[in-house]
């Protein structure tokens, strides 16, 4: 690089704060500039005044500059921020407002308010500090070394339970640290596979080991509802992987995985009802009176206070079977109730509303996170919506008497290591949205490659319905390319508007190019 | 003929989504395309060129990718999206309707009201 070309190149790069588009931006200067001096030359200039006429001809370097880095710049995202604000608000108002008012709690009595109110506030608080904190910090940083960071994770949580046992018990699962380090693992697999691109059934292969190893770390942490979360989330980036043929895999091997996972999944159900206690808990879900006082005593609780409210207004202070409404019925109440409790206390049709809009906010951003458009944020980004969507549709269940395994709603439900974790999901995401136009990510073709000797080319499927020898390929494609102006030995064409043939070398290299 | 710049300005969407709607291409081979194209009319600016490249980008009606040429230089190329060909679409119907009105002001032909 010359004189001038290193001088244009700077000042243009000057302008754009964003550090990490100006590499990118630097190369594909570079390279104009390049060609450009490589025509001059081969018009007959000499190499340094062929450079400076290149570098004059590029124009502005400042005008460039200044509208590259209007381009490559964080995205805010007040919108979202505000909307997580304003479910905490809800949060606390609920809180205030609907827990406040009970009286007849034997454990907390009088003091319910203060107690909860207080400790929400704090918590969201807490929570919002996380959000804002990770949301400023680059994710690309964060998942930069994913597999030590999963290793670290994994390992950490199995060794910690078996030696250390740190985090505390509660109803025969481990609360507190542990289960949110395994909802941790989630993004950082998405991280992964985003790093196994083109990987064939191996990469598949991959991404299973390490979806059951953390599916395991759920087992060994006791906690079915963390590992409902996990599988939720992994549910979620293996759609994407379907989604986008992330692993190039062809339509048999397709359908054997879709077959492998069913199979999977049905096995660990079958596993998860082994216990008696469990299947039980499921029954309880269609017939809670053969055990109303037993297992079905949460659940008729539950319906109890479902069926006392009213379309508007305060609800009627009557249970199912008839007796007065007290809440020293439901020893767990102020434990992620917050809908129901606004239900019974504003009732129906402002819980419904309530519950639409914090729907279609979870559905923007799961939808948003699918059309991300860096690959590496998609992943994770899609991981963690599958979280959120798990827990607020496991937690609309049991807010609506159907209880199967507990879930916290995201920002509105009472609990500060809740918030934490939730807070620092949310900065991730919110990172990756901030940073979309920022982190660059080249797209190459060196895709999937085939030797020409290799089953694969001779099987080869070219169009739908039909496999063509090797040669076919060839001569159709260069027939192809030869029309559309390309020359020898390099041959690229877009047949089929998916696929690639480059053939180089004596080999056959095939990129699937998506168009979107 | 040098052109006053609003006057293509507006326009550099619909050239260089057209250039780039059968075949993808980079940069460099973009500008030179669209001088031969023009016969020599257009001379754009690499600097004019590469922010509305990134904008389209950004705004997801191109995409970009890096290959390798055959004398082993690193080339970007850009392709036409889903969405930038609808993109397209309506900018040559705009397009259209711009011409002819402006014809029909300065007395050009214009076949579409001849009975």
């Amino acid at each position: 690089m010359g004189e001038p070309t290193e001088k244009y190149i700077k000042s243009v790069i000057e302008h754009i704060r964003s550090k990490k588009a100006r590499d990118n931006i630097a190369d594909e200067l570079l390279n104009h500039i390049n060609e450009q001096k490589q025509d001059y030359i081969d018009c007959g200039m000499e190499e340094k005044e062929a450079e400076e006429k290149a570098v004059i001809d590029m124009g502005d370097p400042i005008d460039v500059g200044v509208n590259l880095d209007k381009i490559h710049r964080p995205k805010p995202q007040y919108n979202l921020i505000l909307a997580v604000i304003l479910i905490m608000i809800v949060g606390i108002a609920i809180q205030y407002f609907c827990y406040g008012v009970i009286t007849d709690h034997y454990v907390y009595g009088d003091s319910y308010t203060q107690y909860h109110f207080q400790r929400m506030i704090l918590g969201c608080l807490i929570g919002l500090f996380c959000m804002i904190a990770v949301y400023f910090i680059d994710y690309t940083v964060i998942f930069k070394k994913p597999k030590v960071l999963y290793t670290i994770l994994t390992i950490g949580i199995v060794f910690a339970i078996l030696t250390l046992n740190i985090s505390p018990m509660l109803s025969g699962t481990y609360s507190g640290l542990y289960p949110q380090l395994v909802i941790i693992t989630v993004p950082v697999i998405g991280s992964i596979v985003y790093r196994m691109k083109n990987q064939g059934i191996v990469g598949f292969l991959k991404f299973a080991l390490i979806s059951i190893f953390a599916i395991l770390c759920c087992c060994i942490i006791l906690n079915i509802s963390v590992a409902v979360y996990v599988a939720f989330g992994l549910l979620f980036i293996f759609i994407l992987i379907m989604k986008d043929n992330w692993f190039q895999l062809k339509k048999t091997e397709k359908i054997a995985i879709i077959s492998f996972c069913i199979i999977l999944a049905l096995i660990f159900i079958g596993i998860i009802f082994k216990s008696a206690y469990r299947l039980k808990r499921v029954e309880m879900l269609f017939d809670y009176e053969s055990d109303k006082y037993g297992y079905g005593y949460q659940i008729w609780i539950l319906k109890s206070i479902v069926s006392a409210c009213n379309n508007f207004g305060a609800g009627n202070p009557i249970m199912l079977d008839g007796k007065e409404f007290s809440f020293n019925y439901f020893p767990y109440i102020e434990n992620a109730n917050e809908f129901l409790m606004f239900m019974y206390r504003f009732g129906k049709v402002p819980a419904i509303i309530l519950a639409l809009l914090i729907i279609s906010f979870i559905i923007l951003i799961t939808i948003r996170s699918f059309k991300e458009k860096n690959k590496m944020g998609r992943f994770i980004a899609v991981g963690i919506s599958g979280i959120f969507i798990c827990k607020i549709l496991f937690y609309f269940m049991n807010n609506s008497g159907y209880y199967l395994i507990e879930a916290q709603f995201p920002f509105m439900s009472y609990g500060k290591v809740y918030m934490v974790v939730n807070g620092i999901l949310m900065g991730i995401l919110l990172s990756i949205f901030r940073n979309t136009n920022v982190v660059s990510e080249k797209n190459t073709f060196s895709d999937r490659k085939y030797n020409n000797d290799s089953f694969f080319n001779r099987l080869l499927k070219v169009y739908d319905d039909e496999y063509i020898e090797y040669n076919d390929i060839y001569e159709e494609a260069y027939e192809k390319g030869y029309k559309k102006g390309y020359t020898d030995g390099n041959l690229s064409l877009d047949s089929n508007d998916k696929r690639w043939f480059i053939i180089d070398n004596g080999r056959i290299i095939i990129n699937f190019k998506n168009h979107e | 003929m040098k052109f006053d710049k609003s006057v293509i300005g507006g326009n550099m969407t619909l050239l260089i989504l057209g250039l780039i709607e059968n075949r993808d291409m980079y940069g460099y081979e973009m500008i030179e395309e669209l001088r031969s194209r023009s016969d020599d009319t257009f001379d754009l600016k690499a600097g004019t060129l590469y922010p509305i490249l990134h904008g389209l980008e950004e705004k997801e009606f191109i995409f970009s990718y890096e290959k390798q040429s055959e004398n082993g230089r690193k080339r970007k190329y850009y392709s036409i999206t889903k969405n930038g060909k609808k993109l397209l679409k309506d900018k040559k119907e705009e397009w259209k309707v711009y011409s002819n009105a402006v014809n029909k002001v300065i007395g050009g032909v214009n076949f579409g009201g001849a009975y």
